[in-house]
């Protein structure tokens, strides 16, 4: 326009015509791929005959995975101790039950809640990752996340928040009456090594857990302090006690189990896993449960491969393989017949 | 965010978020926007000869009529789809917190949550791949970098120790959830479980429902080759172009 002309200089006017460049004048080399029921079909079939087979196999491992679910929230000797005062002492009870069929294997030992929400927003933020780290400056003054957990008015709590707190503690022990020998337990390798090795670690020194925690005392509702957890293995004690770590991974649903112990599979008697026959659950009893409706059980089960014992991505990969053959079947009947009256309309695009 | 509405429900409607709030921040500002931004500058429904030569076409996009609320519906009810897939696939995964490797252990709350985001970044690029009709160099770029660094930016997050974080909720958790098969195993199965209706929605939209735009193409060509058809027209004879193709359509085989 002629306002934006320089009339000292007797240029020309500046032009607004963008540059020449492929970009711009959206000239740029492309694939275009045209999405048509030819191309798709011969996909369909091949995914149909892939995810049927693949479902039907991790269908039939799951199958094979053994698992007991053991209740003793307060069932038959343990109803006594559902309504124990603990102030009162300890309780412990015993549980009768059958393992029908050989557990082959390493058999894992988990324990599960119910009706316990591990993943309410305040539960999970109360924790303080910085002295779960081993750092000096957090042990003895805890982040104000951990609150009303973080100290008791004049020492800090070591781990501080309700997450720790709430650390699960009953005791269960297996004997197998099979052959009057106690079921042996490992209690080490349950934790993800990530936490074990890296997230979690003891404030210094490392080799005098009493000196290290100097300073803090134990949470409010544990009966022992923290580097009394295991005081017979010093890489399981303190905050790398393994059960601990476990706890500390809040679980996403308010029912969950987490793993307890492994049977140590080389001592005799088990060197295959769990034979069938009869068990007694041993069960120091020394959770409360009952003041929210919740429940404990005690699980055994062998894994394989792939995980835990879920149909779940079995029946998934076999209904989505047989949604898509059933889908390509009916493509390839609607192309048979109206393909060829369409296929102008298909060529009108991106000609 | 349907997914965090969701899982409310599970976690007694306590606000607890699924997703670390890094991931929700970065979620908008890097793994989503990009590609979204390269479709729209770089994406060719029509290749340039065809407008040039049908220039009525045009006339389809004036007043932004292609705006309108039936197709937003159905996108909105297809992201809602996704939405529960995501989800409850995630969750069923996980059962009673079922073993999640060989060695029998379990999965957790952020595990939870990064899976389900996986999912997500992962199926919205993806359909957004399926949807661009014009790939130039930068449609590859954005969307498979996009991929690629929330991968890298999963494993960077979440495999150190953050000091100036005081919360380390994801340390380990994105590499815990790639040394399970099970994971492996489940994220394919979701992808293809929300493409499939996309994909098969394109392929029958293209049969029996071609737009205007094809019909106005089919109907100028025809006119150019000689044969007695309406010029393109108007939108309020699309009706009798269609029966009239049909009809003509039928005695051109006819005669063959």
């Amino acid at each position: 326009m002629a306002t934006s002309y320089n009339k000292e200089s007797n240029e020309e006017p500046t032009s607004k015509r963008p540059d020449n460049t492929a970009f711009k004048q959206q000239r740029l080399p492309a694939w275009q791929p045209i999405l048509t029921a030819g191309t798709v079909l011969p996909a369909f079939f091949v995914i149909a005959i892939i995810f049927i087979p693949l479902g039907i196999g991790l269908l039939i491992t799951s199958n094979n995975i053994r698992e007991k679910e053991i209740d003793y929230t307060d069932q038959g000797d343990c109803s006594k101790c559902a309504n124990w005062n603990l102030t009162n002492g300890n309780c412990a009870c015993k549980l009768n039950f059958t393992l029908e069929e050989d557990f082959e294997g390493q058999v894992y030992m988990y324990y599960g809640l119910s009706n316990f929400y591990q993943n309410h927003r305040r539960y999970v933020k109360s924790r303080d990752d910085n002295q779960l780290y081993g750092v000096s400056s957090s042990l003895k003054d805890p982040s104000s996340e951990c609150a009303p957990y973080a100290n008791n008015g004049t020492m800090p709590y070591a781990p501080c928040g309700a997450i720790a707190n709430s650390m699960f503690n009953d005791t269960l022990k297996l004997y197998f009456q099979g052959k009057n020998v106690s079921v042996p337990l490992l209690k080490t390798g349950i934790a993800w090594w990530t936490d074990k090795n890296v997230k979690f670690q003891n404030p210094s020194p490392n080799d005098d857990l009493k000196k290290a925690f100097a300073g803090t005392q134990k949470p409010l509702y544990w009966s022992k302090p923290v580097y009394e957890l295991d005081p017979t293995d010093l890489t399981n004690n303190g905050f790398i006690n393994e059960d601990f770590i476990v706890w500390m991974r809040t679980a996403a649903l308010p029912t969950f189990r987490k793993l307890y112990r492994r049977v140590n599979i080389s001592e005799p008697y088990f060197s295959n896993g769990l034979p069938a026959g009869n068990y007694v659950l041993h069960v120091e009893y020394n959770y409360p449960v009952k003041s929210f409706n919740g429940k404990k059980r005690m699980i055994l089960s062998t894994t394989s491969w792939m995980g835990g014992k879920n149909p779940f991505l079995g029946i998934a990969y076999i209904t989505v393989g047989s949604v898509c053959f059933v889908l390509g079947v009916v493509l390839f009947i609607i192309h048979q017949k109206y393909g060829k009256r369409s296929s102008e309309f298909i060529d009108s695009v991106n000609q | 965010m349907t997914p965090q509405f969701l899982f409310q429900f599970y976690c007694g409607f306590s606000h607890q978020t699924l997703y670390d709030s890094a991931y929700l921040m970065i979620y908008n500002l890097c793994f989503t926007s990009l590609p979204i931004l390269a479709y729209g500058l770089l994406e060719q429904y029509q290749s340039m000869s065809t407008l040039q030569n049908f220039p009525i076409l045009y006339r389809r996009i004036s007043k932004n009529a292609l705006l309108a609320w039936r197709p937003f519906i159905g996108w909105t009810l297809l992201g809602l789809y996704h939405a529960f897939i995501f989800f409850f696939g995630s969750l069923l995964l996980l059962g009673d917190s079922i073993a999640a490797r060989y060695y029998g252990q379990v999965f957790g709350h952020w595990m939870l949550g990064v899976l389900v985001s996986t999912n997500l970044v992962f199926t919205v690029n993806l359909k957004l791949a399926f949807d661009t009709r014009y790939w130039t160099w930068m449609n590859h770029f954005v969307i498979w970098g996009t991929l690629i660094f929330y991968v890298i930016f999963s494993l960077f997050y979440g495999g150190f120790h953050w000091p100036f974080l005081h919360d380390q909720a994801l340390h380990g958790v994105f590499l815990s959830l790639l040394s399970s098969l099970q994971v492996w195993f489940l994220v394919p199965l979701i992808l293809i479980a929300c493409l499939v209706p996309d994909v098969v929605r394109q392929v029958l939209a293209k049969q029996f429902f071609p737009g205007k735009t094809q019909l106005w193409v089919v109907a100028w060509r025809r006119q150019q080759r000689g044969e007695r058809t309406p010029l393109a027209p108007s939108t309020h004879r699309h009706h009798k172009l269609v029966t009239s193709l049909a009809g003509i359509t039928a005695s051109s085989e006819s005669t063959v």
